[in-house]
């Protein structure tokens, strides 16, 4: 244990960013209790008469509760195994390129498309996967059938994740790479002395590396597991794919469309806060149990 | 002495000095008198709770003309429309142009914006302020919106500001779309909001067709048509090679995954549903009488065959359900599409293009009718945004006057400020709502037939109006140099023409709000309606699926509010 | 990185790699380029959707006009002054808060308590309207510092910077209290010149996250001198699910204003700012900048 003084230093530095919490986040989080009110403007937060959990039971209760949490669990579970593989690899890949420009540009291009709107891209998107578009075009060189992918609840969740992925593993990259960039060149200096070889340098300096970063990344990420994305499959989605595209977030838009309802939109945002927290501690016990690492 | 005589005279008024019979006393009453008389009616805009000649002030502040003595400012949620274009060289803003320079001038009213947002993000800006209970002193809101704020007791009773300030034309206005408007916006007995106002027949549905296809693939049709016409054009576009390229690459009919609305869309199939009798999306009646949910009649099934067959071969394009709104005029303007089915004003927004690319498109308009060769044309709400006042807020009669006078341009009484410059959209104007009335639209496409014809001088159109005249008798082939004006030309005097036709029946829906369980179920029945529509049209289900969903919409909260609506229906008429 | 034998098998992995990239690169980089193309195209040409990625009918039209758009400028200006500010702000509360945190806790006594704190920020929230209501009773409306001060804490790079000073060797820490080095010594002058990798990412991700940011824009300004770049851009393109709902009013409007290239001209322009700073940023996690080291 460090001396009281310098404990006090530490709680000087955390001081400033913990005033901004608690007056931006911790205090308006006590207005979480709308979740179980019937939110009247008037009366505001606290004025407003209690439903108890009539609002979370509202999720449950449509018809279709149970597609939409399914295909919103599905969704989001192969997205948060996508988001973490193919940066990784990207990241990877990248490392193993020694010719800068290369390296720099390529980083830079696959970086953009995190800056394009949903939006925007889903026309680029919609044109590309139409019956005549590029894909099709280029399945039908090898005698494939033209596939109505954005019309296929086959097809659509792939879809989805699939750009999904395309849109965000630049971005995703660059946690990993720097995390790269951290390992000690002297381990791989002393690695190539003793004859090592490039996948054995990978398996025991590369990865072991940056190990952490990625479990934390992975902890991180199971706050999403109820988060399908809303804004890219607002603008995919359509009929045809209700049954395997309609998620949470999705349709409780739509229910705000015919009125505004505070109450329902705080409730499921409670419910994926408290699933989230849940899967985070778990895997912090698992870590710490089975592997004695503290990923917080 | 005097002072004492003359402290009892001041104080009765006129009786003592009669009593006592002097001169003087007599004088210096009358000329109190004038005094007071002459100092109240000057005053006219100060704050009507003064005592004293107040009376005269109130009328000179809520006659629908008054203009204050004092300056108003009134604060007003504003969206900003995006892209405006002013005209060639004018300095004008969207808090200082030609609009406020008038209302300054005519009211001694400034206005200034509460807020200023991008358009599309209006509604979601107000909802947030509604539920924080921050409303500036004047708002536009849709329906949803009022009913939560009139629930709530946020608003101000503007009845007697209504009745007093209205100008007599905008009560006409409103007048004119029935009692039941008003009672729309009366709550507990006071009327809370002014509603704008949709004319009737700007949504009536025009199915266009490329004329030069036609010809090169030998058909003629008459200008009113059936849906085993179109199947026939549709079929000739598909295999006929219209477009003669040597390829088979030219669709049939198109449409959008909102591929039915309840009056008519880009590319929607709400035609073919129109030209079997059947009225989804709307409040009908059935053959009891009874008000039910049009998507729920029999006659939808018809229709949904009809469009399935269309589908299995060949004839509706295989992608509509993906197909996103905004995106529908691709193929028209690549000149791969020759039919749409859309609005009167369609040519604006899809057909200019076509024409830019190609010069040879010839497109007309023509007329879809049931078997008994009349269109049922759904009109839309006529009710729009509703102007609201906030409780408590100053000078409510002053959004009164605004409106009245913006009432007398929106009806052509008085010339437009900006009809020198077509581009500059209605929607910069501080007060972003039109009070039009029913027949607007509709009067519009009579004048302008009139004119054509020679049955109407040129001068006798609104100043607007005369330019899409003249671009009239240039000619429409001279006209497509400049697509947009061979656009708009087309829209009134061609796309016009259909909603003139004396085949064409309005349908109403019988009720257009929100009810109680409408709120958290509505999302749901709507989901199940068009997945259900969707399905069956594509052939995932088969025709008589369509009871299913009849069956299932009834369960899972139909019948709940189909009870509300008739009940609604029967306490606002 | 590290010289082995140029073998031919490594030098062909080599070269499998790089190929593998550049086709990734493409991929990443088409909906770029036909973006800006379709900005660099007559309007015609592009509702046909005969614009791939070179313009048709070249035409500076969307530009001029974009030009003439002042609003566009002075939302530039504010979001240009949001990321200054609000992006310096982040650095400093983000380095302040991982430093103490990165402590063990057996070091620091409550540091596990702040760092569920912070977890918890990160998983839980009051909901839109008690966020607002907090926000406005401060006053803080229609200013700069509503876009600044309420993120002034991103818990993510807090986080991702916690598991970056975890990760450099605790010699450091006890070489530097053998010197008699308080805490922001060895913060300011150890920590940070060692890990310029993640503090180059958390910055990247901090200026990023002020520039397209949109939402709070959208909710927290009035007036069009205060509402930043993408809230301006981003609201000028309809969202799909609006269409059914709409007044024919506002529908007949919007599908006469929206135009396709013009917001591709927007949205083109917008993106020149972040190109331009990145490959300041990029060559800190590219390469790494590892200054020192340790003497075993």
């Amino acid at each position: 244990m460090e001396p009281k003084r310098i404990q006090l230093h530490y709680h000087l530095m955390l001081l400033p960013g913990m005033i901004v919490l608690a007056v931006f986040h911790f205090y308006p989080m006590l207005g979480a209790v709308i979740a179980f009110k019937k939110f009247l403007p008037a009366k505001g937060i606290w004025g407003s008469p209690w439903v108890g959990l009539d609002n979370i039971k509202f999720m449950f209760q449509i018809s279709d509760s149970r597609e939409i949490f399914l295909n919103t669990i599905t969704i989001a579970s192969m997205k948060i195994v996508a988001h973490l593989v193919v940066p990784l690899l990207f990241a990877l890949l990248l490392n193993e390129i020694r010719i800068r420009y290369v390296k720099r540009w390529v980083q830079t291009i696959v970086y953009l498309p995190h800056f394009m709107s949903w939006v925007v891209l889903s026309v680029i998107i919609v044109n590309m996967l139409s019956l005549r578009g590029i894909v099709n075009q280029a399945l039908g060189l090898f005698g494939i059938e033209p596939i109505l992918f954005l019309g296929s609840n086959t097809w659509f969740p792939f879809v989805l994740v699939g750009t999904d992925v395309w849109k965000e593993f630049g971005f995703k990259a660059i946690v990993y790479l720097a995390a790269l960039t951290a390992i000690n060149p002297a381990l791989y200096e002393a690695a190539a002395i003793d004859g090592a070889s490039r996948w054995q340098m990978m398996r025991h300096i590369t990865l072991p590396g940056i190990a952490t970063t990625v479990v934390l990344l992975l902890t991180l990420s199971l706050d999403n597991v109820l988060n399908a994305g809303f804004e890219q499959v607002l603008n995919l989605y359509n009929p045809l794919v209700y049954a395997s595209g309609d998620v949470i977030d999705t349709y409780v838009y739509r229910v705000g469309l015919v009125q505004s309802q505070y109450g329902i939109a705080s409730a499921v945002g409670l419910m994926k806060s408290v699933v989230g927290f849940v899967l985070i501690v778990l895997s912090y016990q698992l870590a710490a149990r089975f592997a004695n690492y503290r990923i917080f | 002495m005097k002072e004492e005589r003359r402290k009892r005279s001041n104080s009765d008024g006129g009786m003592h000095h009669m009593k006592l019979g002097t001169n003087k006393a007599c004088a210096m009453l009358s000329a109190a008198a004038l005094l007071l008389t002459a100092a109240c009616s000057g005053a006219g805009g100060g704050s009507g709770g003064e005592s004293g000649g107040s009376k005269a002030a109130d009328t000179a502040e809520m006659s629908p003309d008054g203009k204050y003595a004092e300056p108003v400012t009134i604060r007003i949620g504003y969206y900003n429309p995006g892209d405006v274009k002013w005209p060639e060289g004018s300095n004008d803003t969207l808090t200082d142009n030609r609009y406020t320079r008038q209302i300054e001038e005519k009211f001694n009213i400034k206005i200034e914006h509460a807020f200023e947002v991008p358009q599309s993000g209006y509604d979601e800006k107000v909802s947030l302020l509604i539920s924080s209970n921050d409303i500036p002193d004047f708002l536009f809101v849709n329906e949803g919106q009022f009913k939560i704020l009139a629930e709530s007791d946020m608003l101000e009773d503007l009845t007697d500001v209504y009745q007093s300030t209205a100008s007599p034309l905008l009560k006409d206005v409103i007048a004119g779309f029935g009692p039941e408007f008003l009672k729309k916006v009366t709550y507990d007995g006071k009327m809370v909001g002014i509603p704008s106002t949709v004319p009737a027949h700007d949504n009536d549905g025009v199915v266009w067709i490329r004329n030069d296809w036609l010809k090169n693939v030998g058909i003629e049709l008459a200008p009113t048509i059936t849906v085993d016409d179109l199947e026939k054009a549709a079929r000739a576009f598909i295999t006929q090679d219209p477009d003669r390229n040597g390829k088979a690459d030219t669709y049939g009919i198109q449409s959008t995954s909102s591929f039915v609305t309840s009056t008519i869309g880009y590319n929607s199939l709400d035609l073919i549903f129109t030209a079997y009798k059947a009225f989804p999306k709307i409040w009908t009646k059935d053959a009891s009488g009874q008000i039910v949910y049009g998507s729920t009649l029999p006659e939808m099934k018809q229709a949904l065959a009809k469009l399935r067959d269309w589908y299995a071969s060949g004839l509706l394009d295989k992608e509509f359900g993906t197909i996103k709104p905004d995106q529908f005029a691709k193929d028209i303007s690549a000149g791969k599409a020759g039919i749409s089915m859309g609005y009167t004003w369609a040519p604006m927004k899809a057909l200019a293009d076509s024409v830019k690319n190609d010069k040879n498109a010839e497109w007309g308009a023509y007329m879809l009718t049931a078997a008994d060769g009349k269109l049922y044309a759904r009109q839309p709400n006529p009710m729009g945004r509703i102007m609201v006042v906030r409780k408590g807020a100053k000078h409510p009669e002053a959004i009164v006057k605004l409106i009245n006078l913006f009432t007398e341009i929106d009806n052509n009484k008085v010339p437009g400020l900006y009809a020198d410059s077509p581009g500059t959209n209605w929607t910069v104007r501080p007060i972003q709502g039109t009070f039009r009335t029913k027949n607007t639209v509709l009067d519009r496409f009579q004048r302008f037939q009139d004119a054509a014809a020679g049955k109407l001088k040129r001068e006798e159109l609104p100043l607007s109006d005369q330019g899409i005249l003249d671009n009239y008798l240039k000619g429409m082939d001279v006209l497509k140099d400049s697509p947009q004006d061979w656009a708009y030309v087309l829209y009134q005097l061609f796309g016009g023409k259909i909603p003139l036709s004396p085949n064409v029946v309005e349908i109403y829906s019988e009720y257009y709000g929100i009810t109680k369980t409408m709120e958290l179920k509505w999302a749901n029945l709507t989901k199940l309606e068009n997945e259900a529509f969707v399905r069956i049209i594509v052939g995932d289900k088969p025709v008589d699926y369509f009871d299913t969903f009849v069956s299932e919409w009834k369960k899972q909260g139909g019948d709940e509010i189909t009870q509300e609506v008739r009940k609604e229906a029967e306490r606002l008429r | 990185m590290v010289a082995y034998g140029k073998s031919w098998s490594a030098r062909l992995t080599d070269g499998c790699i790089v190929f593998a990239l550049l086709v990734v690169a493409a991929l990443s980089l088409f909906p770029i380029l036909n973006s800006v193309a379709i900005s660099f195209s007559e309007k015609a040409a592009v509702s046909a959707g005969r614009v791939t990625v070179l313009p048709v009918d070249f035409s500076l039209a969307n530009y001029k006009t974009l030009l003439a758009d002042k609003q566009f400028f002075t939302s530039f200006g504010v979001s240009l002054q949001r990321v200054a500010l609000g992006g310096v702000l982040q650095f400093v509360l983000t380095v302040l808060m991982a430093f103490p945190l990165s402590r063990e806790s057996k070091r620091f006594y409550g540091r596990n308590v702040y760092m569920w704190a912070v977890v918890f920020t990160m998983l839980f929230h009051g909901g839109l309207i008690p966020w607002y209501t907090t926000i406005r009773s401060l006053g803080l409306i229609d200013t700069i510092w509503a876009l600044v001060l309420p993120g002034a804490v991103p818990v993510f790079n807090v986080i991702l910077l916690v598991n970056f000073f975890r990760n450099l060797p605790k010699e450091l820490d006890e070489a530097a209290m053998m010197d008699g080095a308080g805490p922001w010594y060895t913060m300011v002058n150890i920590y940070i010149p060692l890990s310029l990798p993640a503090l180059a990412t958390v910055t990247l991700f901090s200026v990023v996250g002020h520039w397209n940011a949109f939402f709070d824009g959208l909710v927290l300004t009035h007036s069009p001198e205060h509402m930043p770049l993408q809230t301006y851009i981003n609201t000028l393109m309809v969202q799909p699910a609006q269409w059914e709902d709409m007044d024919p009013e506002t529908l007949k409007t919007l599908m006469q204003t929206s135009d396709q290239g013009l917001n591709a001209a927007k949205i083109f322009v917008s993106m020149i700012p972040i190109l331009l700073i990145y490959p300041l940023l990029q060559r800190y996690f590219i390469h790494g900048i590892v200054l020192g080291s340790v003497k075993e």
